[in-house]
């Protein structure tokens, strides 16, 4: 049987990110994933924190050869406001600018650089078991041919996203205590992309908060459109061929008519009820990083930074484990980016309670206050010293009835 | 401590011209937490360049003086952290600036007193005695600056009225008979848009010495000034943010700004409240009920300076040469005519300067022709508005305006250069409107507010306003001009730190 140091599952940014780091430490690593790349993955809007991961795992170079969408901030709308940020202004000192991308393109670059490193990358490799101990994990795939194999590592990083590999193998999932919802998306032509306006993703939210659109410019002038709303309402667009998905994206007014004649690049898709958790994110002989762990919701594009975070934090983990140190799993890494996780959990809340609406859409904005926001929203969300991280879980609702009080007074 | 959202800043600074950053580099130094807003999309206001085809133009930063070892801006810089940091380059010691006139006779400025004297007296023999006085009461009315000469005095340095009555046009005719040595020694007074009524010796006193102090251009660009400072700011904890107009603000009971607002509907806290943006359009910011009638009425009927057409050209590849000095042409009779120019033969009077960039060395990339321009001129087009940040169209009849003064300000130069018109690749030019835009002033005045000998306490501008925590700051504080407004930012920051103290450490640098 193959044995290994490290067998990693999953060929995404959380997966990649993990392998190039332990590879560039010395050890012998493998990655099985289930497709053939390039393969379609929803994610297309990164964050300017998931550039240092990316930088740190030596994978940056080799994707900013692919001259990516640049990224420099993020527009929100409702109706006629409109709030644009810009990471340039931002209270954490960080990177910029991030890209948009094309997934298909972004994680086969990703995984073409962690081969070059000398991981051996394994694609059409599904996992299908596994088990477990405290010195040898053994991983049973099958391969394109439909044979079934056993490989043994030392290790184990579950980067299967979706996949759930490990929770689902181990019964660690643990539901969201988010209502139930969906995304429908496509790419489309862009036509009336002016050369002045920003590229930058924008955001625009209707259905009293409820529901929100998205458009992410691509650099080869195609758009990706996704609605998100609750399931029911999703389903209902994704009917005969998503149907009313189209209508809504040719007439929804404030598009003002950008994608009223555009082509779909292909039939809509969707996705429902992704939003889920974990008991925990470790055990004996493994760790999970990435969507494995918990997903809340893609409102603020934070999922490949939370891969690429937990990837790199996982692999560093990892190192130390193999060198027989002991690790405090929980403390050093699970608090850690449950932490990260939490921040972002209470601006998601936010969002669908309109308490961010309600702030970003003021008459007027304490431009440090929007700085730090605009940190957590690059991703920064470890940075304690923000006080729109520290205090996450109260200070959007606080802040939301000041500013009604404050703009009802002014009304009267 | 509680950490609170949002932050207020000791000093919130309105505007990132030399002023705005030269202040936001005092306080930062000494502790306070600073912000800068500059609604452009490029910071340092008149410091600002612009490429056009690959070649790099100064908007207003030409060349500067006393930047000799020791000599004030050498300190001022040194005190700022930049001065090893900037590339710039040592015009001519024997002729820094030519002053040229219809005839073809070119009279060249020599640095330092010895040598101007001396090179003016193989022009001039017979008249030592008149140059000898001239350069006594040069030096004598400087003197009468204490920060220009790194010194503390006074309560709040205006300055005295035997001083800034003397007119500088009357004062140089009463040296001498001679016409011509009248002109050569007035011949650069588009230094500082001299008007013959008004302009008071002492600016042109102030601005002669510190050229013969030590001339310099600026390698590749005067936007190195912005740029290094800005590094600076930043080392010292201080921000600078582009893109924030500052429209209003919010005071609190006691009549203090509490906040400024942006265009954006950003706002921004702050105790101290900076602005180095023209004092009539600080007044329409800041809110003119803010003010007293007699104040606002002063500010704003306070003559501008006149504004400017500069006109740039690109050269083919290795066609020109590098010129180290300037030329100031003069095609009428008498230098103080040309600012107040009639059509037909327009322009009289303009200033012509080679940028030195590195990369083509000997050959110049390209020239600039500055020339005066009434504001009036491009009034019709004013309600439009247009910078790289936010294009706009203009009418294509101001194109057309724009094309008919180039070609007339190129004719002149063949007649000081003949055959350059061969040479020239590309030609552009900025007229008051784009200075108004890029500034954000009314008139796209060259200089700001206009001094006046016969009136000169009316043109002086205190720092301090009738709002308690409002401070003004800029060229129109105290002089236009690199040295200038850097000395007005100092004068600016003695409301909050200790000047004799902080004049040490300028002289200690
Ligand atoms: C509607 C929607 C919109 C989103 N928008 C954004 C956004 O704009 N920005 C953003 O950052 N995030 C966004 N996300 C989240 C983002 O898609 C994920 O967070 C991100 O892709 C997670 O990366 P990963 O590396 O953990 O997993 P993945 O990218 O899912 O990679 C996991 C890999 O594991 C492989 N795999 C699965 N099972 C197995 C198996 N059994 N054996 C071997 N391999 C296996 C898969 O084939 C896959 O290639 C969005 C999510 C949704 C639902
Ligand atoms: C054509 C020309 C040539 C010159 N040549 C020389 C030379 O060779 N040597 C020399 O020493 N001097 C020269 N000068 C003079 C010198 O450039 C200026 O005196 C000096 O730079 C002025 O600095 P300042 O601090 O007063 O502000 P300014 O440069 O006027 O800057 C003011 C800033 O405030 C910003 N602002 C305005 N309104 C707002 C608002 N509402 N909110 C936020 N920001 C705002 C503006 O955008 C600008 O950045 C020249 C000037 C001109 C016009």
């Amino acid at each position: 049987m193959k044995k290994v140091d490290v067998v990693v599952i999953g060929a995404g940014p959380a997966g990649t990110v993990a392998a190039s780091y332990l590879k560039k430490q010395g050890y012998d690593v493998t990655i099985l994933e289930k497709e053939k790349f390039p393969r379609f993955q929803i994610g297309e809007s990164l964050l300017p924190c998931c550039m240092e991961h990316l930088e740190e795992a030596g994978l940056l170079e080799a994707v900013k050869a692919r001259n990516f969408q640049k990224k420099t901030g993020a527009a929100f709308m409702r109706g006629e406001k409109r709030c644009e940020f810009f990471f340039s202004e931002q209270f954490t000192d960080g990177w910029a600018w991030t890209w948009q991308v094309k997934r298909a393109d972004f994680d086969s670059t990703l995984a073409e650089a962690t081969r070059a490193k000398g991981v051996e990358v394994n694609f059409e490799c599904e996992v299908l078991s596994v088990t477990c101990s405290a010195t040898v994990q053994t991983l049973e795939y099958k391969s394109a041919d439909g044979n079934i194999h056993n490989i043994e590592a030392r290790f184990i990083i579950d980067s299967s996203g979706y996949g759930r590999v490990l929770p689902r193998l181990f019964d660690l999932s643990k539901p969201s205590s988010f209502t139930p919802r969906g995304a429908i998306f496509s790419h489309l032509e862009d036509i009336n992309r002016t050369e002045e306006a920003s590229n930058n993703i924008f955001v625009h939210s209707f259905d009293n908060n409820r529901s929100w659109i998205w458009a992410i410019p691509f650099s080869d002038g195609l758009t990706s459109v996704g609605i998100v709303g609750d399931k029911e309402k999703i389903i209902e667009l994704a009917e005969n061929d998503g149907e009313q998905y189209k209508t809504f994206i040719r007439e929804f007014e404030d598009l003002n008519g950008r994608f009223k004649n555009s082509e779909l690049k292909f039939e809509p898709r969707h996705i429902l009820g992704y939003s889920i958790g974990v008991k925990k994110m470790f055990g004996e002989g493994f760790v999970l990083s990435g969507n494995s762990t918990e997903f809340l919701d893609p409102i603020f594009s934070s999922g490949v930074t939370f891969a690429t975070a937990s990837g790199l934090l996982s692999a560093k983990m990892t190192q130390k484990h193999l060198q027989g140190e002991i690790v405090n799993w929980q403390k050093d890494y699970e608090e850690v980016v449950q932490g990260g996780i939490n921040v972002f959990r209470s601006y998601v809340s936010g969002w669908y309670t309109g308490d961010f609406q309600t702030i970003v859409f003021a008459k007027e904005i304490d431009m440090e206050i929007k700085n730090q926001i605009c940190s957590v929203l690059a991703g920064y969300v470890w940075d304690q010293s923000n006080p729109f991280v520290k205090k996450h879980d109260t200070i959007l609702p606080t802040l939301a009835k000041v500013i009604k009080m404050k703009e009802s007074r002014g009304a009267e | 401590m509680q950490t609170s959202p949002g932050k207020e800043y000791d000093f919130v600074i309105i505007g990132s011209g030399l002023g705005g950053l030269a202040c936001a580099n005092i306080l930062a130094s000494e502790g306070f937490s600073v912000v800068v807003l500059e609604k452009n999309h490029q910071i340092g206001g008149h410091l600002q360049v612009y490429s056009r085809d690959k070649s790099i133009y100064d908007t207003g930063v030409h060349y500067v003086g006393s930047l000799n070892e020791g000599e004030n801006l050498f300190q001022f810089f040194r005190y700022f952290g930049i001065l090893d940091k900037l590339k710039i380059k040592k015009m001519d010691e024997d002729r820094f600036d030519v002053i040229r006139f219809d005839d073809g006779c070119e009279y060249n400025y020599a640095q330092g007193f010895d040598n101007f004297k001396s090179t003016l007296l193989t022009y001039f023999p017979e008249e030592e005695a008149a140059i000898e006085t001239y350069c006594a009461k040069i030096l004598e009315i400087c003197n009468k600056f204490p920060l220009y000469n790194l010194k503390v005095s006074g309560e709040d340095y205006q300055m005295d009225g035997d001083v800034t009555g003397i007119n500088a046009h009357d004062y140089i005719a009463s040296l001498t008979e001679n016409i011509r040595l009248r002109n050569v020694l007035a011949g650069s007074n588009l230094l500082y848009a001299g008007v013959k009524e008004k302009t008071p010796f002492y600016v042109h006193a102030l601005i002669m010495k510190s050229y013969l102090s030590g001339a310099y251009k600026f390698i590749d660009g005067g936007s190195q000034i912005a740029i290094q400072m800005s590094r600076t700011i930043r080392q010292h904890g201080g921000k600078i943010f582009k893109h924030k107009k500052v429209v209003s603000a919010h005071y609190n009971d006691a009549g203090e700004i509490t906040d400024v607002v942006l265009e954006n509907g950003e706002t921004v806290k702050g105790k101290q409240f900076i602005s180095n943006v023209h004092p009539s359009v600080t007044i329409d910011i800041f809110g003119h009920e803010r003010f007293l009638n007699v104040y606002k009425n002063r500010i704003q009927s306070l003559e501008n300076s006149i504004s400017t057409f500069l006109v740039h050209v690109s050269f083919h590849e290795n066609t020109f040469e590098y010129l180290n000095y300037n030329i100031y042409q003069h095609h009428n009779d008498d230098v103080w005519s040309g600012i107040d120019y009639e059509q037909e033969s327009w322009p009289q009077t303009y200033f012509i300067c080679t940028p030195y960039i590195s990369r083509t060395g000997k050959y110049a990339d390209s020239m600039s022709i500055m020339t005066y321009m009434n504001a009036e001129e491009t009034a019709q087009w004013s309600s439009s508005f247009k910078t790289v940040a936010e294009p706009g169209k203009r009418e294509a009849d101001y194109e057309q305006f724009k094309i008919e003064k180039e070609a007339r300000v190129i004719k002149r130069l063949e007649e000081v250069f003949p055959g350059i018109s061969e040479k020239i690749k590309m030609v552009h030019s900025a007229t008051p409107l784009t200075f108004r835009d890029y500034i954000g002033n009314r008139d796209g005045s060259l200089y700001g507010v206009m001094k006046n000998s016969n009136s000169p306490a009316r043109t002086q501008i205190n720092t301090k306003t009738r709002i308690p925590n409002l401070h003004l700051t800029g060229q129109n504080i105290s002089l236009h001009g690199i040295l200038g407004v850097t000395v007005s930012a100092f004068i600016t920051c003695f409301s909050f730190v200790d000047k004799d103290k902080l004049v040490q450490k300028v002289k200690n640098a």
